[in-house]
């Protein structure tokens, strides 16, 4: 399984205030904060902590774990500035997020499974456009990676919100995870089938 | 306490900033669900709990806030905040 998020940087100062009175107490437990109040940069460890989160939060959805909004219910953690883990519940995600003077983008894996992740600008404003753009990507990027018809391809997105890919009608065996924040977007497939197999091979 | 319907347009005036699907905006009943039909961004939905909290002068904890990801949770909620006070 895997999640991902992306965090238009110009899109979330235009949209959110991070120094809002008690918006910190919302989404970060008292260890985050204590990351953060040491950070050179508050603005971007809030909206670093917080792609882990989301990402974190796609894969626990993933797994079958049921929707909430608790956002201090899922606790980061910093390995460096690159790699962190996340706990939701009893599960421990491991993330990897890269920083650029446009976005934040992180990924979530049960144990720091190989994944491709494309990462792409958006060129329209308005949300359907975007979304179905984006998922002509997917489809296109796949197909030709897979050798696939890409008529035949589809993504359709499961009761809880999963997008799930299919090739001729059939449910392929490939964790998938989409995002998208004001222009940009991208999505993060799992390379293997298996991550159990993963799991057996020392890093 | 207000009625239902009163509540639900001062609920729509608190997530109206943070939309950004306007069909299900327009629509909106006890059935929306702040993510998946206004598709309000989970950043922006703390933004609307802190709205909550100012508007009616409650604390929403980070238990009750944990359901509230539809109108009719959010509704539930906040009036039994308002009883308690």
């Amino acid at each position: 399984m895997v999640g991902n998020d992306i965090i238009d940087i110009n899109e979330t100062r235009r949209s959110s205030n991070w120094e809002r009175p008690r918006f910190m107490q919302k989404i970060f437990t008292k260890k985050e904060q204590s990351i953060i109040s040491v950070s050179n940069d508050p603005f971007t460890t809030v909206w670093h902590l917080w792609s882990m989160k989301e990402s974190a939060y796609k894969v626990f959805i993933q797994a079958g774990g049921n929707r909430f909004f608790n956002p201090t219910k899922i606790e980061c953690s910093l390995d460096s500035s690159k790699n962190g883990q996340v706990k939701i519940d009893t599960i421990t995600l491991r993330t990897n997020t890269s920083i650029n003077a446009n976005f934040i983008f992180s990924t979530a894996t049960i144990n720091n499974a190989a994944i491709d992740t494309c990462i792409f600008q958006l060129t329209e404003n308005n949300r359907k456009q975007q979304s179905n753009f984006i998922h002509q990507q997917v489809l296109n990027n796949f197909a030709k990676n897979n050798s696939l018809n890409c008529a035949e391809l589809l993504i359709q997105k499961t009761k809880t919100g999963v997008p799930t890919l299919h090739y001729k009608n059939k449910l392929l065996d490939k964790s998938i995870s989409i995002t998208h924040h004001g222009k940009y977007a991208a999505y993060s497939i799992l390379k293997f089938k298996n991550y159990w197999k993963q799991q057996n091979n020392p890093k | 306490m207000s009625d239902k319907k009163e509540m639900i347009s001062e609920l729509k005036s608190i997530v109206k900033p943070y939309i950004q699907d306007e069909e299900a905006f327009k629509n909106l009943d006890e059935d929306t669900d702040f993510i998946n039909d206004l598709k309000i961004n989970s950043a922006n939905l703390v933004d609307v709990i802190l709205d909550i909290e100012d508007k009616y002068d409650i604390e929403l904890d980070n238990e009750s806030m944990d359901k509230m990801l539809n109108v009719k949770i959010a509704l539930e909620v906040i009036n039994t905040k308002i009883s308690e006070k």
